[in-house]
């Protein structure tokens, strides 16, 4: 991966790609790289549907070599959705693909002045962009279909539907899984309108002839590599739980522990929450001859994914994640797990991330759009969204803007984005997460409720302050380091209960790159991802203001404990003290 | 005391019958701790799980109360 592909989408006589060495970029991949690189050449004020904006692809530092999990894919920009900076992870086979073509990075820059929609073909002989208006306003799924026959069924395509082509801050960018299906999604952060600002409606990889990625040292590689995967093994979560339910699993412990978020955030538990568990939803998928145990791309030991079925036995899609689940689900009062898996569906296909479209259900029907529980009207919402009408353009936008034109003060979002499953005054660290990361509200991007809920990595009070700061600074380190990687976050898991694990995972990249990391190398890696996306917020007008919950966090108090979210914003202020 | 016993994921399998999520109703002494109701339905002592009383994070020995919810799960996450 010494080398970086810079398409200028606004060059002269059309599209111009030139393959050149990552230079100043060396070394970094995945989430470094797309922070460093959007922070250095992004102008921060820039619009983020303009020629300034770049979209910055990057697989992770040990993505396409045989380091289990290793396959999470980095999408950067300035975002539309948040006017900071994004970088927005997806699974799939991208980041392992890109990884053996030889790319750290595919940088889509400038802008076509016309129309015309552009394909752009990679293999191990170079670089194809193609006109292809015949692709115009499809859907992720017929997308693929239509490439496959053009291309290959081997190959990878990264893709955005029309709601993409719309530009509206709620597209997301797909990536083929293992299946070769659009169902892994860079979601959050409105990436897919990068992508359709610049005219192009697919990325199609193709790593015939290209083989693994090569260790310096291959037999040190090898044994951490093992030790890697009896980590991952041994431990409950990484080894058993989430293949045997999924992430859905969370459904009824956030539940119990009152931290659900119901109706838009107004109470912290679901009545019916057993009808959309991930115990049931597992029954339901093997019962329905789908599967419950399904990686999302190769390489994956933990297989938390799944396949799911309509009641007709035919494949509807994948097995919607706990966020999906709940932000469509629960959020919305709806508790039938077809309707959700049927949302799930329409959202990979228009391109639509999933938790912004739930969370701006939920606004709408508290602006009395529609009524709490109703999964007809919610599918109705999403599809006028893929079809483009007024309405559908406006829930498109998002929470925020939904929540302004309808006049509702109850909006869950941080810095324009939507916040995930879990109340931040039910479960504290998370909500210092949302408040603070520089990506607006994610629960990715430091995830407390392993601590506050889960017992992973510590162990902290859910409802109160205490350690919370703190909990959430380390976490949002790690992580920004982990997302540099490429491997799949849920690692983190096992790494932070075995320390065994954590140090199979340092001597794999030194084996692999023939460095001397320590522990203290990669919490450095984390910080200076975030001292860079932090100062491209802070140059696009982000101040400490914006590091701040919407007020009914700290005003209204939740059931069933009601509880208030009781950070000081003084306290937030030390996330970044380092 | 009466208590009500839910468990979930792959718990229900140490008690025949059970499903996830619905409850059971358990019979017990006044003081009865969580661990002794715990280890009466048969779940092992050294299994580590995920512990909550009326949606609180509980211990093995905390002491419980007439028709309190203790909802017992093993280690899991996702997200």
């Amino acid at each position: 991966m010494e080398k970086m592909l810079r398409i200028n989408m606004g060059a002269d006589g059309g599209p111009k790609a030139s393959s050149i060495p990552v230079g100043e970029y060396s070394g970094l991949a995945g989430r470094a790289l797309t922070s460093a690189l959007v922070s250095k050449e992004v102008p921060p004020l820039c619009h983020p549907l303009g020629a300034e904006n770049k979209l910055v692809i990057s697989p992770g530092m040990l993505s396409g070599s045989l380091a289990a999990n290793s396959g999470r894919l980095s999408v950067g920009c300035k975002s539309p959705l948040t006017g900071g900076i994004k970088e927005s992870n997806a699974g799939g086979m991208a980041s392992q693909t890109l990884a053996r073509l030889g790319y750290a990075a595919i940088v889509i820059e400038g802008k076509p002045s016309g129309d015309d929609l552009y394909t752009i073909f990679i293999n191990k002989d170079g670089v194809n962009i193609n006109v292809d208006n015949s692709l115009k306003g499809l859907g992720n799924y017929a997308l693929v279909e239509k490439l496959k026959q053009q291309y290959s069924e081997k190959a990878c395509y990264i893709s955005i539907g029309p709601v993409g082509e719309m530009k509206l801050a709620s597209a997301s960018i797909a990536c083929t899984d293992m299946e070769c299906r659009p169902t892994r999604h860079a979601g959050r952060g409105g990436t897919g309108a990068v992508m359709g600002s610049k005219n192009v409606k697919a990325i199609i990889l193709d790593d015939t002839g290209m083989g693994m990625r090569k260790p310096k040292d291959p037999d040190k590689f090898k044994e951490a590599n093992k030790r890697w995967v009896d980590g991952l093994k041994k431990h409950p979560v990484t080894g058993e739980g989430l293949a045997a339910y999924g992430t859905n699993v969370l459904t009824n412990i956030l539940n119990e522990a009152g931290g659900y978020p119901t109706h838009n955030f107004m109470w912290g538990r679901f009545e019916n929450h057993t009808k959309i568990s991930g115990e049931t939803q597992a029954a339901l998928e093997t019962e329905r001859g789908g599967n419950p145990t399904h990686g999302c791309h190769r390489g994956c030991v933990m297989r938390c994914s799944g396949i799911y079925m309509d009641k007709y036995g035919q494949y509807l899609t994948k097995q919607p994640e706990y966020e999906t689940v709940w932000a469509h689900g629960g959020n919305c009062g709806i508790d039938d797990l077809d309707t959700i898996a049927m949302l799930d569906r329409l959202d990979d296909d228009y391109g639509i991330d999933t938790i912004e479209m739930g969370a701006t259900i939920g606004v709408a029907m508290e602006a009395g759009l529609a009524k709490f529980g109703d999964g007809a009207a919610a599918i109705n919402f999403v599809n006028q969204v893929g079809k483009g009408t007024d309405m559908g353009r406006i829930l498109g936008s998002g929470a925020a803007v939904t929540g302004k034109v309808f006049g509702v003060e109850r909006v869950p979002v941080v810095k324009g984005q939507s916040m995930p499953a879990y109340d931040p005054r039910a479960v504290h660290g998370i909500g210092v997460t949302y408040a603070t990361s520089p990506m607006g509200a994610d629960h990715t991007a430091g995830y407390a409720v392993g601590s506050n809920i889960l017992g992973i990595g510590g162990k902290t009070d859910p409802l109160s302050p205490e350690g919370q700061i703190e909990l959430s600074r380390n976490l949002q380190i790690a992580t920004a380091a982990v997302d540099s990687t490429g491997m799949c976050l849920f690692i983190a898991f096992a790494v932070l209960d075995q320390p065994e694990t954590f140090q199979a995972l340092i001597d794999m990249i030194n084996a692999f790159y023939g460095f001397n990391l320590t522990a203290d190398d990669v919490a450095e890696l984390g910080k200076s991802v975030l001292r860079n996306e932090r100062a491209f917020n802070a140059a696009a007008g982000f101040t400490s203001a914006h590091d701040r919950l919407p007020g009914f966090f700290t005003r209204d108090a939740l059931p069933p404990h009601n509880v208030k979210f009781k950070v000081t914003d003084a306290e937030l202020d030390q996330v970044f003290n380092f | 005391m009466t208590i009500d016993l839910i468990l979930y994921a792959s718990l229900p399998k140490f008690v025949p019958g059970s499903v996830a999520g619905i409850p059971i109703t358990v019979q017990a002494p006044d003081q009865t701790t969580v661990g002794v109701v715990l280890s009466q339905a048969g779940i092992p002592d050294d299994m580590r799980l995920i512990l909550l009383v009326n949606g609180l994070s509980a211990t093995r020995d905390q002491e419980l109360r007439e028709n309190d919810r203790l909802a017992v799960f093993p280690t899991i996450a996702g997200g």
